[in-house]
């Protein structure tokens, strides 16, 4: 496409802005742009761009973002709205407002307290709601045998004559045994 | 021996490999006070120090903002512009291998570098550091969300690994768009050589995996090695293809950027960059020899403004006389 001021060159830039209801629309090249003075318009465009993709989360908190970020984080909690105060981390008290602002999170239990706004958002970052992999190593605990610890009643229960309790506890074991298999 | 230096293959195409883990201190909020960056790092480095091998390594330093000192260590990829800027403590290996950022975003950001492809193994050694300081300071860690971060894009993992690739064939053949987009379908991002938002110059890329939830750090690590190893061969293809078409020409640009370096009085970062990617190139594919590529790629590092110090002028000169002393041995072949 050419350019509509001057016609001759290729038109690689496009500029629209509303004054007072009138809408004007105008690919231009960049000389036409520039004479038209507009190298400024295009030029905080652009750098508003550039700040959109070195911090996209940011982006989408300010204003510019605001339905996308809508969006992505789903409505408010009404709770929050109709009684007119702000919905806070018990912990550390961050503010539901902070963290649509800044996309951080203030501690670990605000993952709890704002699991309503924050999980769809991780489910749509990382496609996946759990993790995998690495964990804390968990205290050592030996793992009792519950068949063993059974059979060892059920032995005591036989010796000392307990037939009626040595039946239930071999119903117990076999139940157990063949969960088991 | 440096205990932590950790090579891998690729020289010179796989520039090096970094893995960097986010982690936070269980019973903290997220966002400290100087007070408690200080008290947080003082306890990393107890625990570190209570191990007898690993332990005499590291040594801890304080960021002042906007610090000389802090300037280099963002050239030296040691740590973050935003750390520089704000302050916090640096722990770090004697190799500068290892190294733990406390104070960023997250409490901790432990990272490992490597030369060449090697996450894994930079892994490796991310992982055993990191349940070392588990074991005295336990993690802020959930059931379902894995290790809790600041933001949570980088949740779960907690992961960031990345292979800084020389791509210039690639650049220059007007491919890297389409390998932009393959790395997208693998769930891989492709950077300018300095992180988000830079510019790629010398052809210099940074490949790193993009999501930090729902796989193990080893499978987004082993999704990324597959993932660099596909774009070093579509290098090496453009390479050999540049090369059947003009050879002459390709000689010559090689030849002049060596010309250059062995010769120049002053110069500045970015011709200098663009010299090195072109002797890189030149000693991988034999126009060159005479000096090992991993090293020429190191001197990269070397050259940035703040490592050389002093006003724009002197750091042109200096900045020559490095190369100028570096390049003698290479040869034309």
């Amino acid at each position: 496409m050419k350019c509509e001021k001057c016609g001759k060159n290729e038109a690689t830039m496009y500029y629209k802005e509303t004054v007072n209801g009138v809408t004007r629309e105008m690919h231009l090249c960049p000389e036409c742009a520039q004479k038209e003075n507009l190298g400024g318009a295009f030029e905080n465009a652009f750098q508003s761009m550039n700040h959109f993709w070195s911090d996209p989360f940011h982006s989408f908190l300010g204003g510019g973002f605001g339905s996308l970020w809508n969006d992505m984080l789903g409505e408010a909690a009404p709770t929050a709205t109709m009684l007119g105060t702000e919905r806070k981390c018990p912990t550390c008290g961050m503010t539901e407002s902070e963290l649509r602002r800044t996309g951080r999170v203030g501690c670990p239990d605000c993952y709890a307290t704002f699991a309503d706004i924050l999980n769809p958002y991780v489910q749509k970052i990382h496609g996946a709601t759990r993790h995998i992999g690495t964990a804390p190593a968990a205290p050592e605990q030996p793992k009792a045998d519950p068949v063993a610890d059974l059979k060892a009643q059920l032995k005591a229960a036989v010796e000392s004559e307990d037939y009626e309790r040595a039946a239930s506890l071999r119903d117990e074991i076999r139940r157990m045994e063949g969960e088991q298999k | 021996m440096s205990m932590f230096e950790i090579h891998g293959g690729f020289t010179g195409l796989a520039a090096s490999s970094r893995v960097r883990l986010a982690r936070n201190i269980k019973g903290y909020p997220f966002r400290l006070t100087e007070q408690q960056h200080s008290e947080i790092a003082d306890k990393v480095f107890a625990a570190l120090k209570e191990n007898p091998t690993i332990g005499p390594e590291f040594d801890k330093k304080q960021i002042i903002p906007r610090s000389t000192e802090a300037s280099q260590l963002v050239e030296e990829h040691l740590i973050s512009p935003e750390l520089a800027q704000n302050g916090g403590w640096l722990i770090v290996s004697k190799d500068s291998g290892v190294s733990i950022m406390v104070g960023e975003e997250d409490h901790l950001r432990l990272q490992v570098i490597g030369t060449g492809l090697c996450p894994k193994e930079c892994l490796e050694t991310a992982n055993r550091v990191a349940s070392l300081i588990e074991a005295a300071l336990p993690f802020a860690y959930d059931e379902r969300l894995g290790y809790l971060t600041a933001c949570p894009t980088n949740i779960g993992t907690g992961l960031r690994a990345s292979i800084m690739l020389h791509l210039p064939m690639l650049t220059v053949t007007e491919q890297m768009d389409r390998i932009i987009g393959y790395a997208g379908s693998r769930g891989c991002a492709v950077r300018g050589t300095y992180g988000e938002g830079s510019q790629a110059v010398g052809g210099f890329y940074q490949v790193s995996n993009q999501v930090t939830l729902g796989a193990s750090a080893a499978e987004l690590t082993d999704k990324l090695v597959e993932t660099a190893t596909t774009i070093i061969d579509a290098e090496k293809k453009a390479r050999e293809q540049v090369r059947s078409q003009n050879e002459p020409a390709l000689r010559d640009r090689i030849y002049r950027a060596a010309g250059t370096m062995k010769s120049a009085y002053l110069i500045d970062t970015s011709e200098a960059v663009q010299c090195i990617s072109d002797v890189l190139i030149g000693l991988q594919m034999g126009f060159l020899s005479g000096m090992d590529a991993q090293k020429l790629y190191a001197l990269e590092e070397h050259i940035r403004p703040a490592m050389l110090n002093g006003a724009p002028q002197d750091r042109d000169k200096k900045r020559a006389e490095i190369l100028r002393e570096a390049t003698k041995p290479i040869q034309f072949n």
